[in-house]
Order: C-alpha cells, then structure tokens, then sequence
C-alpha cells in the first residue's frame, strides 16, 4: 500500500464523505505488483457501507452454496482445479464495480447479483448431476449445452435442467483468475493444437483435456457459433463430452450469413431438428405453451434492455459500467428466461428511470463517450473500468452487448420459430464478426447512435476473424478519423501471458498523452504492475 | 522412369493463373469464374461459355500488401491469393464465387469487392452459406444456395445459360476427367508405381486451373502414356504415404516429400482428388443442379461438417483411402494459422496414432506449413525423419 496524505486524497470533508472527486487514487489500493485491493475501495460512507453489504451478500451466497451438499461439494473441489477459480468470485467484483458510486454502483450490483446468483445454481445444477461425483436423480435430467448456444430451446421442455457446459468450467476462469485461463490452454497446446489458435476454445479444449468436465445428462448439443475456433473445439472435446461415443451429439447449426434472407429457412430448419433432437431423447413432447410462456419472459427482459439503450443513447445516466453492462447482457444471451436476470433487470431499469428523472450525471469525469468495438478480454475485460478511471473514457456501449435483442414474435408458432432461429444466429462475437463485413462497420453508426466521439478497437491478437479484416478497419477508420477517436486496445482474450494488462494499458496511455495530448484523471492508474495479481 | 511426354507443359500451365489455356479460353469470349473452395461446385462454373478457375498464387514469398489487410496472423493462403489479385494477377476472372466457409478464407473473398481488385465492371463476388450439418433437406437447400448465389448472379449479370442441357453437359464434361484422373490416381496402387505422387499432383492441380475442355486431350494422351510406361527397375521410394490437410496448391510439397523418400500415393487435401474427383451421377427424376448439390454435400470431408457421424465418417475416409492405396503412414498438414485443420490435425493424429473409431492405427506425422515450401529445409528434416520411422517400423514387422 502507498501512503498518500490524506487531505490529498479527500481535500474537503465533503470529499471524503461521499468519497467522490475525479480521482480515487485506486491504484494505492494494491497490493505492490497486483491488482487486489489491501483494503476496499473508499466509496463515501453511505456507497461503501451499500457496497460492503453487497460483498458480504456474495460470500453468503457462496457459503450457501457450500452447505448444499458438503461433501459433494468437497469432492468436486478436489476433482476440478477450475472450481477453485470461483474463490476468487469477490474479488472479480471488486475488479468490475472499481470506481463505481451512487446509481452505477447500484445498478452494476443488482446486474452482478444477477450473474453470481445464477452462477451459483448452474455450479450447483451441475455437481448435482455430476456422474463422477456419483449418480443422483438428477443425472439424467439434466442437459449439456455448448456454451455459445443459448438455451432457449429448454424452455419448450420444463422439467428439464439444462447448462451451458464450458461457459462455468471454462469461459468464466480467467474474469476471476488469469492464470487459469493459462493453465488449460497449455493442457490444450500439450495435445498438438496450435498455440495461436484463439484461446477461448484452447481454454475449452484444455478442461476436456484434463478430463474435468462434468459428467451428466445423456446427450449434449454442440454449435458452431460463433466462428471457426469454436465450431471445431466441439470436434476435438468430442471424446470428453460424449463419454466416448456414450452420449448422443447434436450439432445445433446457425446460418453465417445470419441476416440474408436466403439462409433464412436453414435457421429455421435447424432450430425445428434441435428439438426433434430433444424430443427423441427425453421422450418428452416439445410444450409450445411453455415456450412461449418462456419467450415472453426473455422478450420482456429484452425490452427492458432496448429502453435503457434509449438512456444511454441520449443521456448521461449510464447506470452500468462497461464490463456489468457487457456480462449482464451475454451472460442473459445464453441463459433465456431466468428468475435471477428477470428480477434484477427489472430493478435495473427502474433505477436508471430515477436517474433520468433526477438528471444523475453517473459519468461526471467523462471526456469522452466511447463504444467499445470487437471482442473484448476476459483476463482484462476490467479494463473498461479502468478506461474511466484512468482516463475519462466512458464505456457506453460494448459490440457484444448489441446482440440477442431481437423481440420474439409469440403471435403464432411460425413466427416464434422464425424469430427464436434470429435469435440463436445472433451470438456475442457473432453478429458482427461474421456474416459480411458490414456488420464490422457497424461501429460507426452505432457510436453515432449512442452519441459517442470516440471508439476503443479490441484488438484480440488470436481472433481470425477479426485479423482477416484488420486492413479494412484500419481503412474505415482513417476515412472516419475527423468524427471519431480511435483508439485500439490489444488483447489475447483467455491468455493473459501473451498480451499482459499492462501492456493493453501503454497503448491506451500511448494514444491518451501523444495523440490526444491529455492527462489521467488518476495517475494513480496509469502505470502500475499487476502481473502477480488476478 | 521416361519423362511423361506434356509433362512441361503441365508444369508451365502452372506457373501463373493467368496460363495458356486460360488466356486461349478468355480469348474466345468465355468468361473465367473464379473460386477458392471445395465447397464451390467447379462443375457448376464449367457449363458452356464459361470455365471454373480455382485460384492459386504460385511463387507468392511475401504478401506485403495482403498482411497489411489481414495481419501476419491470417491464414497464408488466403494472403497469398489476396496479394495476388493486388498484383493484378487475376485481372481475367469475370466472378468470384465464394462462401462464408472459413472466415478467412472469406474476408479475403470480401476484399476483391472492397479494393476493386479486377478491373471490370461487370465483375462481382457472391458468397453462399455452406449447410454444415447434412440431410436429404440440406441437400435441397445447398441447390437453393447455389441457384439464388451462382446461377442466378451469373445468368442476370452475364447471361450464363444454365439450363439443364448446359449443366448436363458440364456434368459429362466432369464426369470424364475424373475418370481419367481417377485412371491415373489407381496407378498409384501398384507396388512400383508407374506414376509419381509429383506428377499426379500436377495434372490434378491443372485440371483444377485450367479450361477442363483444353486440359482433357493432354490428360487422355498421358494415361494412354501411362499405361505402356515402364516403372523403374526397383521401387525408387522408401516409404509410401498419404497427405492429409488444407490447401497444397504447390506441387513442389510433393516433390519434397518424394526427394526425402517417400512417394505421395494418396492425397486427401483441398485441391488433392480425395474428395473431388468423383463422378457425379444424375438420379432418375433428379435435376442436374441438385445432383450436384447432393455430390458436393456428400463427397466433402472438410473438417467443419459437425456432428458425431461426419466426424467419424472423415477419420475412417482418410484411414479407408490409407489402406486402399497403400499408404504407410499419414503425413497430416496444416496452413499456418488455419483453424480448421490446426484442430483437424491434432485430432487426426491422436484418433488415427491410437486407432480410435476407426479399425486399426497409422503413424502420424503432422506438421505446419507455409503457403510455399520457403522453409524447405526444416520440413525436409521432418520428412525424412518421418521416412526413417516408416521403414524401421516395416523392418520390424509394425506395418
Ligand atoms: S475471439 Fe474470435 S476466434 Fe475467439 S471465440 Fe471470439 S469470435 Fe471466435
Ligand atoms: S487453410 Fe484453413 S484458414 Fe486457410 S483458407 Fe483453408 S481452411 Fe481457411
């Protein structure tokens, strides 16, 4: 910890108070070459003690989640070193809510709460119905989904459990701990896959590699959303998911060219043989009433979403932070109708209304409102935060919070279907990076509508996709450079060894002082090392 | 061996896109359809008036501009083509035909548009949604595909006759080259081949590049060739092998192979013969289109068909074709960067090594490639090594 004199940091008692100011000094928060906090944010009393509260809530949940089932609990610890990650749940909280105060902070915990609460049930559903863990009543009923296909499909099938296998055992490592990422990556290199294929699918592979992916249901559906790498990881996790050939596999396929109306009928023809799929082998009946009891329900969350765009796109009361606003919207993508993301978007929305009534300025250092464009990290995605802390870019739309929103027309099972086969073609990652490059270009009407002057560019080194465009951007943004700032943000996606924060963070300071010639809201933040940290 | 009597000619009609018989063709008024993928149906662009090209960038070392566009972290083949139409190297081709396949492979496809690469107006790329899963439905709703994407773009913009009679005729025109191809493929099978793996994949790659109607009077005279050839006194290769992999458009890759021993007697890769060269059969009542749509479905063993079935279906193919022709040993290969086939080999390898889901095991030599054989001397070292095993494994009686 640095020592900084107090009336430095809250010159006024006001300031200290409401803990508020352009800088917050958070990089004396951690601890010498980390990213963790030796002591929690100064918030004000009233948003640190709301924040506290909020902290406590998530080890409550995690201890509860423990005493479900001890033992078995116990066990699956022993078994599956990426549970382990979850330990660090906390603190990727406090990672994602850094600079937070008043109705952002607010916000950012309902949409958290959201995430961990559901977390904590999937974590649960699937250790319950763990085979090696020992067969329960719930084995059998419960099924694995690929973590890129939503899950929407379930809905028609209630009674049913249903994951999406690799986003908890693997997608969510490196947002709680970057080293996990690295370790099942190196798993996956050790069987002879290139090491500069993109490592979300490496990190997948690498946890099928180990051999520490669940064991439950009796038939798994696979996709080839959202690109290339993830289509094939599904081939090589083959063994491991099928139990050796044991389960049945249904490649769940979605049109590239997702909007050409001519792949229109292969997306509806899909979705149709995935619950055929379903059907044969739970021997149960698709019920349409419950599908689309439960489409309304997403539909509803979907509204809820489009009107706080509307807010975004006109306002300052920007009630999510970067890195809540993108999660709560993908992790609600995979998830379809859920109680945790109904309730808490609800409550969001209302909140940011109390905003918009009250004129709450939640991003009152901003210099710049800025889209953030392509896929972001997961070992860094708190990198947004930082981008408002450090430097007054303000976060207010990410590229994968822009997918899933299309409304499900319920009128009759045609349109459902029609509309739920959009739905499932529109994946994060997917609905701009593949399909035609102008879904890539969008960025530009979309900082346009979303009232931004400025871009940050994620330039994820082992995305091809977004490689075999990267002379069209550059284009693009030349040709654009008088209405926007354009800033690129490098990043490795899962493997935090290749590009590490630090150097993500020089290119952003690089572009801030030489090309915009201007200074961090908090120096604090702009050179720090956090390699030992999470 | 005697040197085959057009040999030369084939190898120069190789040596640029753009060859004799392309120019010949163009000449006459016909329009030169460019494609990159197995998944283009090449039959498809061969009906009257016109002549389907599969592109190919020979001796492309550095594709400056092309990684400009698309990174040093892109897939060399895709750049090598790229920085090939920036040269002006394809400024004959009338359409490019192309798919949302691999994206890479796609992204490049887009720049032909973007960059106004070919200087035609009339000139135009269209790309169609290869079905991934397969079915009878799919095989209908890749003829829809290819009918709303190449036929009718081709019919409105250049007025392209692509009725039944002219696709039949392109069907028989297909049907004949593989059969001769095929023909010269079987030689491969013998003990002492009288056909090296080199000049097989010569003349597949020029009836690949090349006007089929121009190419078929030199392939028929070869085999004919072929038939009295004498093969050398003793095998002059020390292990038989089958390649396995994406793009090899460069038969200087065989060649090298064969220079560190090996004879190439089976070729399961994009531009190889297995899978390409079957015949296409027109079922009673079937129209031309979806027969072809149905053999391109069918006959496609690219790594992204998903799902159990076509995943195991394609290791057997590759371990059927290994037995039936020979082979000793696989030598699976990627393109740099390919993400299919990165993934593709190292399941090969660890599926075909240990005989999972398929009857029996084959040694697995995987390696990385360039789009040209620059790094020769790193893969000759491998290859030879490779060889070295193969014929130690014989000696003790493994294979
Ligand atoms: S970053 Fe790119 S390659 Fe990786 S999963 Fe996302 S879309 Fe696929
Ligand atoms: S080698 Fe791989 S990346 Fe390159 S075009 Fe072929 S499939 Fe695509």
């Amino acid at each position: 910890m640095k020592k900084r004199p107090f009336k430095e940091r809250y010159p006024t008692l006001k300031s200290f108070l409401k803990g508020d100011g352009p800088c917050h000094y958070i990089g004396d928060r951690y601890i010498e070459g980390t990213n963790i906090y030796d002591r929690r944010e100064w918030r004000g009393v009233v948003d640190t003690a709301y924040d506290f509260g909020w902290w406590l809530a998530t080890w409550l949940k995690m201890g509860a989640f423990a005493a479900k089932n001890p033992v078995r609990i116990l066990r699956a610890f022993w078994r599956y070193r990426w549970l382990s990650a979850y330990l660090a749940a906390p603190h990727m909280v406090d990672k994602w809510i850094a600079g937070d105060r008043g109705l952002m902070l607010r916000c950012d915990r309902h949409a958290l709460n959201a995430m961990i609460s559901d977390t904590v049930d999937i974590l649960w559903t699937m250790i319950r119905a763990d085979r090696k863990l020992g067969k329960t009543k719930y084995t059998d009923k419960t099924v694995a989904f690929d973590y890129t296909l939503p899950r929407h499909i379930m809905l028609g099938f209630p009674g049913w459990d249903s994951v999406n296998i690799n986003q908890q055992c693997a997608f969510m490592l490196p947002l709680m701990i970057k080293q996990m990422g690295a370790y099942y990556i190196d798993q996956s290199v050790s069987v002879g896959i290139p090491q500069d294929m993109c490592t979300l699918p490496l990190v997948e592979v690498g946890v099928a590699v180990e051999h520490e992916y669940p064991d439950l249901g009796n038939f798994w559906l696979c996709t080839n959303n959202p690109c290339d790498a993830n289509m094939m990881d599904n081939a090589v996790m083959y063994r491991e998911l099928s139990d050796n050939g044991r389960k049945a596999v249904h490649a769940f396929v979605t049109p590239l060219m997702y909007d050409d109306p001519t792949t229109k009928e292969l997306g509806v023809h899909e979705v149709c043989e995935a619950i055929k799929f379903v059907e044969e082998q739970t021997g149960e009946k698709f019920n349409w009433d419950a599908f689309r009891d439960g489409i309304e329900r997403v539909n509803q969350v979907t509204r809820e979403e489009l009107e706080r765009w509307d807010i975004y796109a006109t306002t300052n009361t920007i009630g999510m932070n970067g890195v809540c606003q993108g999660f709560f919207s993908i992790y609600f993508y995979q998830q379809s109708a859920n109680k945790h993301f109904e309730r808490e978007s609800a409550k969001i929305l209302k909140l940011f209304n109390k905003g918009v009534e009250k004129g709450i300025n939640t991003i009152p250092y901003a210099r710049h409102r800025a889209v953030m464009w392509s896929c972001g990290s997961t070992y860094n995605c708190q990198v947004a935060n930082w981008l408002y802390t450090c430097w007054g870019i303000a976060p207010i739309i990410n590229m994968d919070s822009l997918t899933g929103h299309n409304l499900v027309d319920t009128e009759d099972m045609d349109t459902m279907l029609s509309d739920v086969a959009d739905w499932y073609g529109r994946t994060p990652m997917r609905t701009h990076t593949v399909g035609g490059n102008r879904h890539i270009l969008q960025v530009f009407e979309t900082a346009r509508k979303f009232n931004c002057d400025m871009i940050v560019m994620y330039d994820d080194i082992g995305c091809k996709g977004m490689a075999g465009c990267q002379g069209l951007i550059e284009e693009e943004f030349r040709r654009h450079s008088d209405e926007f700032k354009i800033c690129w943000l490098p990043h490795a996606l899962m493997d935090y060894r290749t590009v590490p924060p630090a150097e993500a963070r020089k290119a952003v300071n690089d572009y801030m002082r030489t090309v915009l010639g201007e200074e961090p809201l908090d120096p604090t933040l702009e050179v720090f090392d956090d390699d030992a940290g999470w | 061996m005697r040197d085959l009597k057009h040999m030369i000619e084939f190898e120069e009609l190789l040596r640029s896109a753009n060859n004799e018989m392309v120019k010949a063709a163009c000449a006459e008024g016909r329009l030169a359809l460019a494609y990159n993928c197995s998944h283009i149906p090449e039959v498809l662009l061969d009906v009257p008036g016109c002549f389907g090209v599969r592109l190919r960038a020979p001796g492309c070392v550095s594709p400056d501009m092309a990684t400009y566009y698309m990174t040093n972290r892109s897939c060399p083949y895709s750049k090598s083509i790229l920085e090939r139409a920036f040269e002006g190297g394809y400024n004959f081709i009338a359409a490019l035909l192309g798919q949302e396949c691999c994206t890479t492979m796609n992204r490049m496809e887009q720049y032909f548009d973007y960059c106004e690469l070919i200087p035609n107006e009339k000139f135009f790329v269209s790309c169609l949604d290869m079905p991934i899963n397969r079915s009878e439905w799919h095989e209908g709703y890749y003829e829809r595909q290819l009918r709303q994407k190449v036929v009718e773009p081709l019919e409105r913009v250049y007025g392209v006759d692509f009725s039944d009679a002219a696709l039949t005729a392109a069907i028989e025109q297909h049907n004949e080259l593989c059969r001769v191809i095929n023909a010269m493929g079987e030689l491969r099978k013998a003990e002492n081949p009288v056909i090296t793996g080199y000049e097989f994949a010569v003349m597949q790659l020029c009836s690949l590049t090349c006007p089929k109607d121009k190419l078929l009077p030199l392939l028929r005279e070869t085999l004919e060739e072929l038939k009295t050839r004498e093969p050398e006194p003793k095998p002059w290769f020390r292990a038989r092998v089958m390649v396995v992999g994406s793009e090899i458009d460069d038969p200087e890759f065989t060649k090298m192979l064969e220079m560190a021993g090996a004879i190439v007697v089976a070729d399961r890769y994009c531009f190889g013969t297995m899978p390409g060269r079957e015949e296409i059969e027109v079922g009673e009542g079937e129209t031309p289109l979806h027969a072809i749509a149905r053999n391109y479905l069918w006959n496609n063993h690219c790594p992204r068909a998903m799902g159990p079935q076509a995943l195991i279906e394609r290791k057997n193919y590759v371990y059927q074709k290994a037995k039936e022709f020979g082979a000793e040993g696989l030598i699976v290969e990627s393109m740099k960067f390919c993400e299919y086939w990165g993934y593709e080999r190292a399941q090969d390898a660890m599926w075909l090594t240990e005989g999972y889901e398929v009857p029996g095991t084959l040694p697995v030599c995987q390696i990385e490639r360039d789009y040209t054989t620059a790094a020769a001397g790193q893969l000759r070292t491998r290859f030879q090594a490779f060889v070295e095993s193969l014929e130690i494994k014989r000696i003790q009686g493994a294979i």
